[in-house]
């Protein structure tokens, strides 16, 4: 009788045929992805893909619904980090050099412009798209119930990102980096100070001393490339992880439920199965309800691989593109910084001319109090807003109030740019755009 | 208290408390040690931002000699100090050029002085007359030197134009 003695020790010419497959193996945990299991397996057991949900809504693919607005924010950040990260390479953060490397990159440095260029228009739309990603987030009601602190979040990224391009555009330490610099600490010396410093103590942990120089451009290094992105790193991970605990992107309940008397209604996610077996389990302490479906996965969903993969990877490449087209206009580089004589007019870049314009009101309040309370706004528009409704649509009917207040304030802001930009001239007076030109950023 | 709880199993009946005193005082205690230690690392890092000794320049400065400033009438801008130093009949009187609102320096025009960064204005005895800067230009005290050099001291200031000038002869 054949008794069965364990698998039969494999011959050297056994293993040497093997061993290509055994090497591909061991390095990959799945096979190809040309079946479910090994769809779901690849984003389950791959390092780079596990982020992702294995399936998820069709909904969530529209382009039409979410405008990739996200994808392109986070793309932007991709291409920027492995930029700067380029450039670190050459740049040195002190007075005497940093200007010197810049110019130096124009004529003596293959791509490096390439490089300088794609992280400097990178910053601009990264800027111009988290805001549009957050309109799009308030017009689709996205922040409604389970996603509410997630907009918080969202709000931090957005000042990150703000304070990321601040601490970027100092670094060439062109008369833009030094006047900047010089407004900015100052802005910061509007704080209230804690009592018994001497200076200010957040314009001197800014600055290193009471006027700005050496010890502050390093301070703004080592915020621009170590702090201020790790940080916003670390808060995209989570903005990602809870988008997946909140089951994905927001949507409409689904229209259509095949079968409702079978539905299993998960009350975290809201997700309705399709019909299951005829039995009837409780999954104690992991699925609410009693009967989760074995044998079907939610009604509308597919798998990551290759759907949301692809809508990602036409995303990345559509701002790749768009970024390499944008590189090929050279990134400005004003005079070296001057301490003696700011440019007349002296303008920021356009995204916070509209702070500028504020500020040449009061410092005060144009400075500090109104971004802070805008700021602290923003992140409580979810638990100010009490209409359960239009979670998932744009431009919901029932949120006429909260649309017509977003797109007021969005169009005040963006008035104030446009002011900053077109009607300022010498001395920050008016000037008629068509009178007079002046270097814009 | 059950010994083990069960998320699907809450009787809201019971009496049972949502956490027992021996956790409550435990995480009392270790959110004590957490709080104590980050005020350490806030404090270490407030101090450490902020060192005791910075490179801030001399707040007394030399202007040049008496005879050098004599030979000159009217208002002449000195971008090393950022000041302006006003020369009139035998006098001198020094006002800073540092715009009180944000920092920039601020430019001589027809109506006195004005900031090219928000717009702030001032007359030309310094006093602000627009714009969102909220204090006036001062005067810094002049006085002759040891070594005869004219020499502004930047920590003695006054708006009094009048009493801000110093006679370079007498």
């Amino acid at each position: 009788m054949a008794v069965y003695q364990g698998k039969p020790r494999e011959s050297w010419a056994e293993y040497l045929a093997n061993l290509p497959a055994m090497f591909v193996r061991s390095i990959f945990r799945h096979n190809y992805p040309n079946n479910d299991v090994d769809r779901s397996e690849i984003v389950f057991k791959n390092f780079f893909l596990h982020f992702h949900p294995v399936k998820c809504h069709k909904h969530s693919l529209d382009p039409f619904y979410t405008l990739g607005l996200g994808s392109i924010s986070t793309s932007l950040f991709l291409i920027l980090t492995v930029t700067g990260i380029i450039l670190m390479f050459y740049y040195i953060p002190t007075e005497d050099r940093a200007y010197d490397i810049m110019k130096d990159w124009q004529d003596t440095t293959p791509f490096a412009m390439m490089f300088r260029n794609m992280h400097r228009w990178s910053a601009h739309l990264m800027v111009l798209f988290v805001f549009l990603h957050m309109s799009r987030v308030f017009y689709t009601g996205s922040y409604k119930s389970t996603r509410k602190f997630n907009w918080v979040i969202g709000v931090i990224l957005m000042v990150l990102t703000l304070l990321l391009s601040f601490t970027g555009y100092l670094l060439p330490w062109d008369q833009l980096a030094f006047w900047a610099i010089t407004v900015g600490s100052n802005i910061a010396g509007y704080v209230p100070n804690i009592p018994g410093f001497e200076y200010n103590v957040n314009r001197v942990m800014l600055l290193a001393s009471t006027n700005v120089g050496q010890d502050a451009l390093i301070r703004f290094y080592v915020l621009h490339v170590a702090f201020l992105p790790l940080l916003t790193g670390t808060l995209i991970g989570v903005h990602f992880w809870r988008i997946r605990k909140d089951g994905g992107l927001s949507r409409p309940p689904d229209k259509f439920r095949p079968d409702p008397l079978r539905v299993v209604q998960r009350a975290d996610t809201k997700e309705s199965f399709a019909p299951g077996v005829k039995r009837t389990y409780g999954l104690m302490e992991l699925v609410r309800g009693t009967c989760p479906t074995v044998d079907k996965g939610p009604y509308n969903f597919v798998f990551t691989w290759p759907h949301l993969l692809r809508a990602e990877l036409v995303a990345f490449l559509f701002t790749l593109v768009l970024v390499l087209g944008l590189s090929l206009i050279n990134a400005p580089l004003e005079e070296p910084a001057n301490p003696i004589k700011p440019p007349n007019p002296s303008k920021a870049p356009w995204y916070f001319l509209g702070l500028q314009e504020m500020v040449a009101y009061n410092a005060f309040w144009g400075g500090v109090g109104i971004p802070t309370l805008m700021v602290l706004g923003f992140m409580l528009i979810p638990y100010l807003d009490r209409n359960p409704h239009g979670e998932g649509y744009w431009f919901h009917r029932s949120r006429y109030l909260a649309i017509f207040l977003w797109t007021v304030f969005m169009t005040f802001q963006a008035i104030l740019i446009v002011i900053g930009t077109y009607f300022r001239g010498a001395n920050w007076g008016w000037i008629w755009p068509w009178t007079e030109t002046f270097a814009r950023h | 208290m059950p010994k083990h709880r069960n998320t699907l199993n809450t009787d809201p009946d019971s009496n049972d408390p949502k956490i027992s005193r021996r956790s409550f005082l435990a995480m009392l205690g270790v959110g004590a040690c957490l709080l104590g230690a980050a005020q350490m690392v806030n404090l270490s890092f407030l101090g450490f931002l902020y060192p005791n000794a910075m490179k801030i320049p001399p707040s007394v400065f030399s202007i040049g000699r008496p005879e050098e400033l004599l030979s000159r009438e009217g208002k002449i801008f000195n971008p090393k100090q950022k000041v302006f130093v006003e020369t009139q009949s035998g006098k001198v009187r020094v006002q800073t050029a540092v715009c009180t609102h944000l920092g920039c320096t601020v430019n001589m025009v027809d109506t006195g002085y004005s900031c090219p960064c928000h717009g702030s204005t001032y007359d030309r005895y310094g006093r602000n007359t627009g714009g969102p800067a909220p204090l006036p230009l001062v005067y810094f005290e002049v006085s002759k030197g040891a070594s005869g050099d004219i020499m502004v001291n930047k920590s003695k200031t006054t708006l009094d134009w009048d009493k801000a000038w110093f006679n370079l002869i007498g």
